[in-house]
């Protein structure tokens, strides 16, 4: 049976070249693992009933068409380090007598001898760690563990069918190149004699340019709403600037230093310089691609970290109490809006008495909110939002001593604001015609809701007393935010139970469900409601009452985030994953090269050690200029990536900084293990000399 | 005066897992006085470059000794020994042994920027010596730009600049077509008229009869030894032929 042959020896071959092999294996494996956990979970019916779960799927589905795509690349990448290596033994067999048709038989064993087994073990490893990940993803998005363990047969089918697809690929792309070369192109193909790269002066200097532009996007851009479409611009420039620099730059760089003879001739310069020389032009593209993959690794940590860990924090600035009531009315008049504030209380206190709940430390106050632009100090009233202007809030100081505990006394022509970022360059602010003293920050303020992280800018105004803030109501009437303006009538209040302890989270969220109905039931049928407005349906109509409690605030950003974080975990692993067999590969590929340097290093009178040391020092250097890439690539993006987080609604510019200082040090601890582990297998082939 | 002495030289292998011993070196003596040009030959597997491990101080004698101007090399600390060969030794190799990476400029430079001289003393020492060898308009091509036999003229330069005591050639001819091994040799010849000590180990007869004087090792000792005197090296080339084709045949000792 000839096809027996060609399987023994396919099979043969895999074990002969296991040292390339196994860790081709290895990661096609860890790849089919990870893309299976992410399309299950996206699956899963379990995490569709959550509220925020539709969300958390379609992320996670996203999140697979990624590792999908980076799956293809990087098998595509490792199995050409593996055909490189190969082409001589192919030629052997080429020499002997088998054709390309029998070379190419012996390639589809070996294919479908390695597409086999890691899809094989892919999809068990996937299904054993499919209960951790489903456990990992529920406890991050705040859930108890009480759901059952599930496997969804379509998420297996997919897999297979991907990762068969690309193997399919991985063959073909073979073949296509045996059957391209010569029998002496392959047989010698390695021991071609390298040619000194050519200083590629352009190229450095457009990777030196791109890269420049990247930065200065990354950094220069203010905007939140605009940071994500800057962001990927800027990515992609950085990535090409990383690319020419790396490979192109770091040539130019090493041959002006040759040039300098009083440099370049020193015992610890000469070898290094030229040999680095040659090491960046083989291994410059794969640096590259470490580098990106590590900058890539550390933006999504640290930003889904942030995400993740600053949730609290915001939910406790925008939600100083645990329910949160507002009715707001369009073109409403003082009498229909003091009426609805009534209503507004009688129903939180008829639900909250429903509840056995008591209100505490409540916060009442009257906003008059519109859209605004400031521009030469006056502050023109706009009929819709624009993205360079304000949502402002305005608000009589009376109100404002009272919520917050402060003695603010105000003249009639002075007032106090709050911004949600920054102070205000204005110190004189028109209003409607009228000139105020801008004259301190109202410091105790609390930021309503999305106000407090939300994107946009939210500027909060205090007046001296009712007649100042009703002139600002009067005159919006008559201006282009007439229709748009709001007058919005807030509670925020801490709820108790009758005996004075803390109310539980499920009471807390009974009395907001309560809340919703009686609010809807007003709408609906006024004939019913509580409210002064028995019958009324207009006036019901026009308004919009909102209620919000702390609690399902929390579970809605911990849902979010939760899974944000935990895609963000699963990409780096496959991220870091490609990160070590690429720095496994290139130890491998070094090794084999300076096998030979060392042999004649040796004769030329250099001693073992010097020479261990000059390759060590060398190694190193091609090892760690990726990390320090990596380091200036995240620092230089600090900036963007604490705007495009302010867009999720976290606004925590010193946790960013932790998560951003605490993820690139766990990298490199990271970094450092993987490359004392490799480069044992490159030591392991330079000592076989001895 | 003898410049290298080497006396009942011992070198057995034992394989790996401590079972066979092979004796690479039974007994091994002769001297190489200062100025000679010295060729040692022998077939496959005689022990010829295992003499020459052990006369480079790449390796180390099971018994015996090798002595450089009166100076054991088993006295020489192993720390020293990379400066000690430097300095004392120039290395001629088959497959000459040029770094890719460098120039043959620079390939030539090698030996001394590792001794730490400086650039303007090491082009004073280039240039001569470049010119003698024919090589100083290709001293900026790199090795893969250039012919077999004029990189190993640029081997030869790097081995002659540090002024070494005893040039080693381990079969310097091996991979060069006939002309330029030709040159090579004449190249040698002339070398050694300057007063170089040159010992070279070779299997070809060719470049053998261009020695002074011949020895012959089988088995790991010296079998016999021929010295050139008056002869020329036709003549000496017939001697050479008439001696292996003993040595082969099995003939006994004279």
């Amino acid at each position: 049976m000839r096809s027996r042959i060609y399987s023994k020896l396919a099979w043969t071959n895999i074990c002969r070249n296991r040292k390339t092999y196994l860790p081709y294996m290895v990661s096609a494996v860890g790849m089919v693992m990870m893309f299976f956990l992410t399309i299950n979970l996206s699956m899963d019916p379990q995490v569709a009933t959550f509220e925020e779960g539709n969300w958390m799927q379609l992320i996670l589905r996203l999140g697979s068409i990624v590792i999908g795509l980076f799956s293809v690349i990087f098998l595509f990448y490792t199995n050409s380090f593996l055909m490189k290596r190969r082409k001589t033994e192919l030629g052997l067999y080429h020499v002997l007598g088998m054709g390309k048709t029998h070379i190419a038989s012996v390639l589809l064993w070996e294919t479908l001898f390695t597409a086999l087994l890691s899809i094989g073990a892919g999809a068990i490893g996937g299904m054993v760690f499919s209960k951790a990940a489903q456990v990992l993803l529920l406890r991050m998005m705040g859930r108890s563990i009480d759901y059952v363990f599930t496997l969804q047969p379509s998420a297996l089918v997919y897999s297979v069918i991907l990762f068969a697809a690309i193997f399919a690929l991985i063959y073909v792309k073979s073949v296509i190149e045996i059957s391209r070369q010569s029998t002496v192109d392959l047989l010698y193909s390695k021991a071609q004699g390298e040619r000194e790269p050519r200083a590629n002066f352009v190229l450095a200097f457009i990777g030196i340019l791109s890269l420049g532009a990247g930065y200065v996007l990354a950094m220069t851009v203010q905007n939140p709403t605009d940071a994500i479409l800057v962001f990927f611009i800027a990515v992609i420039a950085v990535i090409i600037g990383t690319y020419c620099t790396f490979i192109a730059g770091s040539v130019a760089l090493l041959k002006l230093l040759r040039k300098n003879k009083n440099y370049y001739y020193q015992t610890g310069h000469f070898i290094a310089t030229s040999s680095m020389i040659f090491r960046m032009k083989k291994h410059g593209a794969g640096l590259a691609s470490i580098c990106i993959l590590s900058t890539m690794v550390l933006v999504m940590i640290s930003s889904t970290a942030c995400l993740y860990f600053g949730a609290g924090n915001a939910i406790n600035a925008a939600y100083p109490r645990d329910l949160e009531a507002t009715i707001g009315m369009r073109k409403t008049n003082d009498a229909t809006f003091a009426a609805a504030g009534a209503d507004l209380d009688r129903l939180l206190a008829a639900s909250l008495q429903k509840q056995g709940l008591k209100a505490k430390n409540e916060i009442r106050y009257t906003l008059c909110a519109f859209y605004g632009q400031i521009e030469d100090g006056v502050l023109t009233p706009l009929a819709e939002y624009t993205a360079d202007g304000y949502t402002c809030k305005v608000m009589t100081a009376e109100e404002y001593n009272e919520n917050f505990g402060t003695h603010v006394s105000l003249e009639r022509s002075q007032l106090l604001y709050k911004k949600n970022e920054g102070s205000l360059r204005e110190t004189m602010l028109t209003i409607a015609d009228k000139r105020y003293a801008v004259i301190g920050e109202a410091k105790k303020m609390i930021l309503r809701g999305t106000d407090a992280v939300d994107m946009a800018n939210a500027i909060y105004l205090v007046v001296s007393d009712r007649s100042e803030f009703d002139r600002v109501v009067q005159a919006l009437r008559q201006s282009a935010a007439a229709e748009s303006f709001r007058l919005v009538n807030c509670r925020a209040l801490n709820l108790t139970e009758g005996n004075g302890s803390a109310a539980s989270e499920t009471r807390i969220s009974a009395a907001e469900e309560e809340l919703q109905r009686e609010a809807l039931k007003m709408q609906d049928k006024p004939d019913t409601a509580i409210g002064s407005h028995k019958g009324n349906q207009p006036v019901y109509a026009s308004m919009d009452m909102n209620f919000r409690t702390k609690g399902s605030a929390m579970e809605t950003f911990t849902n979010l985030y939760g899974g944000l974080f935990f895609l963000g975990i699963l990409l780096s692993l496959a991220f870091l994953g490609a990160t070590v067999m690429i720095m496994y590969y290139k130890q491998i590929t070094e090794g084999y090269d300076d096998k030979e340097r060392f042999h004649v290093l040796r004769d030329v009178g250099m001693s073992d050690r010097e020479i261990r040391r000059s390759i060590r020092d060398q190694v190193l250097k091609v090892f760690f200029i990726p990390l320090l890439g990596a380091g200036l690539h995240i620092a230089f993006a600090f900036h963007i990536i604490k705007l495009m987080i302010k867009v999720f609604g976290i606004s925590n510019t010193a946790l960013l900084i932790y998560t951003t200082l605490a993820s690139f040090l766990l990298f490199a601890a990271f970094y450092i293990v993987v490359y004392l582990i490799t480069s044992r297998a490159y030591y392991k082939i330079v000592a076989v000399e001895q | 005066m003898a410049i290298l002495e080497v006396n009942n030289l011992k070198k057995i292998y034992t394989t790996r897992f401590g079972g066979a011993k092979v004796q690479a070196l039974a007994n091994v003596s002769f001297t190489v006085e200062d100025g000679e040009f010295a060729a040692i030959m022998g077939e496959s597997g005689s022990g010829k470059t295992t003499l020459l491990n052990i006369l480079a101080a790449l390796d180390k004698p099971t018994g015996g000794e090798v002595k450089l101007r009166g100076k054991s090399l088993t006295e020489v600390k192993d720390s020293e020994l990379a400066g000690f060969r430097r300095e004392n030794l120039g290395f001629v190799f088959q497959d000459f042994n040029l770094l890719d990476n460098f120039n043959l400029q620079d390939n030539i430079f090698l030996p001394l920027v590792l001794a730490g001289k400086k650039y303007p003393e090491m082009r004073q020492k280039l240039l001569p010596l470049a010119k003698g060898l024919g090589i100083e308009e290709l001293l900026h091509k790199y090795p893969y730009e250039v012919s077999g036999g004029q990189k190993q003229r640029a081997a030869v330069a790097r081995a002659l600049i540090t002024e070494p005591e005893l040039i080693l050639a381990d079969e310097p001819t091996g991979a060069l077509d006939s002309k330029a091994a030709d040159e090579l040799l004449d190249l040698f010849e002339r070398i050694h008229e300057s007063g170089q000590t040159i010992l070279m180990v070779t299997h070809s007869v060719k470049a053998a009869s261009r020695a002074s004087r011949v020895l012959f090792i089988k088995d790991g000792e010296v079998f016999h030894q021929l010295y050139r005197g008056a002869h020329t090296s036709d003549e000496m080339f017939q001697k050479i032929s008439d001696t292996l084709t003993v040595l082969t045949t099995g003939g006994e000792r004279e």
